[in-house]
């Protein structure tokens, strides 16, 4: 193998170009020349000759293309015209709009139908349950500020009461009462006393958030 | 109906000479071209005939060779005119008007090839094929011919564009929406791979 010129790997890559006519004049010189005395190049440029050759040569051509040339006649006369193209374009967007909104009604529609279909959720409360539902009515009132522990307590018991809540920022707690009690009574009790200051029914259960 | 003529690539050196001396004809004239296109996107249906007719021969050499199957090259012509009638107002004339009509036939062809899992050659078979035992009883063209399937799809398209069609680096780089060193590489792995495969070609025993 001899690589004497100096331009080897320049003319090694334009053989390709030189075989099929696309280098130019300057380009086929220099490979020609360098083709003398590099036999790598002379090699590679004469394969490649036999390879253009031969893939010149396989003249595969179809001849009458007379049925191939109907064929897409017909093929464009399928085709939308360019004012039923520019018509469908037009429409589109809306046929989008209204196949999107179409999609929505009966999202909402199922999800409904779903909820109504779905069993209630039940009404008893298990042990694990982290927070159960006090239904017991609820009570707020405010204690006076020199009101003793043990009256409070006191008061409460005579109530029948709990503490549930409480304070609030206001001083305000909310007190639950024994299922069935007579809440007015309580109240009525409680405002009886100098100790509370307040005390008036809640609107929540003691145990649902306020 | 296809016609098949080979030529004889033993020593007869003519149609290497004219090969060197002038870019071949296949690539046409350009501005008759562009004229044709100008015609065809004002919906000229005799301009996309004339068109018609004049890439029909280039891409159906150029898709015979690759497909081997007569209906196929035939409809992937016929989907890459369909194509230029349906775009050809949108073309500039930024490249070729060759370049811009092979890049759709190239694309279609690849996608076709690709869906169609055309039967390629393995290495290993086509090694089988020219191996020292089996060279003597094959025919050159066959060996030519086994060497060249048995190329990647993409470095052997890179050789038909070049040798069947005549296209340049830089338009093969725009045919195949690559840039020119990936054609360079492309063509240098086809070139080293064709050396290993086809020795014989170079002169050697």
């Amino acid at each position: 193998m001899q690589r004497l010129h100096s331009n080897h790997e320049q003319c090694w890559e334009l053989i390709p170009w030189v075989v099929n006519g696309r280098a130019s004049e300057v380009e086929q010189r220099a490979v020609l020349a360098h083709v003398e005395d590099c036999s790598e190049c002379r090699d590679e440029l004469q394969r490649h000759r036999e390879i253009h050759s031969h893939m010149r040569g396989s003249d595969d051509v179809i001849a009458a293309p007379n049925a191939s040339w109907q064929k897409l006649q017909e093929q464009i006369d399928l085709q939308p015209t360019p004012a039923a193209m520019k018509a469908y374009r037009i429409k589109r967007p809306w046929l989008v709009a209204a196949l999107w909104l179409q999609l929505i009604a009966i999202a909402t529609l199922a999800g409904a139908l779903f909820r109504s279909a779905a069993p209630p959720s039940p009404e008893y409360e298990t042990l694990s349950s982290t927070q159960t539902l006090d239904r017991r009515a609820a009570v707020r009132v405010v204690f006076a500020p020199n009101a003793s522990l043990d009256k409070i307590n006191q008061l409460l018991r005579s109530v029948e009461c709990d503490i549930v809540a409480g304070p609030s920022e206001a001083g305000v707690y909310t007190l639950a009462a024994a299922e069935n009690k007579d809440v007015q009574g309580i109240i009525a009790s409680l405002r009886e006393h100098s100790e509370v200051l307040f005390a008036e029914r809640s609107q929540a259960l003691a145990g649902s958030s306020q | 109906m296809i016609t098949r003529a080979r030529n004889n690539t033993g020593n007869d050196t003519g149609p290497r000479v004219a090969s060197l001396a002038k870019p071949p004809a296949a690539l046409g004239n350009n501005e008759a071209e562009l004229e044709l296109i100008r015609r065809v996107s004002r919906r000229d249906r005799a301009a996309l005939r004339d068109l018609y007719l004049l890439y029909h021969r280039r891409l159906s050499r150029f898709l015979m060779r690759l497909t081997q199957r007569q209906d196929l090259a035939e409809e992937i012509i016929n989907d890459t005119l369909l194509a230029v009638w349906n775009s050809a107002e949108r073309f500039r004339g930024d490249s070729r008007v060759s370049t811009w009509i092979v890049g759709i036939a190239y694309r279609r062809a690849l996608k076709s090839m690709r869906r169609r899992s055309f039967e390629i050659i393995g290495l290993e078979d086509t090694e089988m094929l020219v191996g020292v035992d089996n060279v003597q009883a094959c025919e050159t063209q066959e060996w030519i011919e086994g060497a060249l399937v048995a190329l990647p799809i993409e470095q052997r398209l890179c050789l038909e564009l070049a040798y069947v069609l005549g296209h340049s680096c830089e338009e093969i780089s725009l045919i195949t929406n690559t840039s020119v060193n990936t054609v360079k590489t492309r063509l240098f792995h086809a070139r080293r791979k064709l050396s290993k495969l086809l020795p014989r070609l170079a002169g050697n025993p």
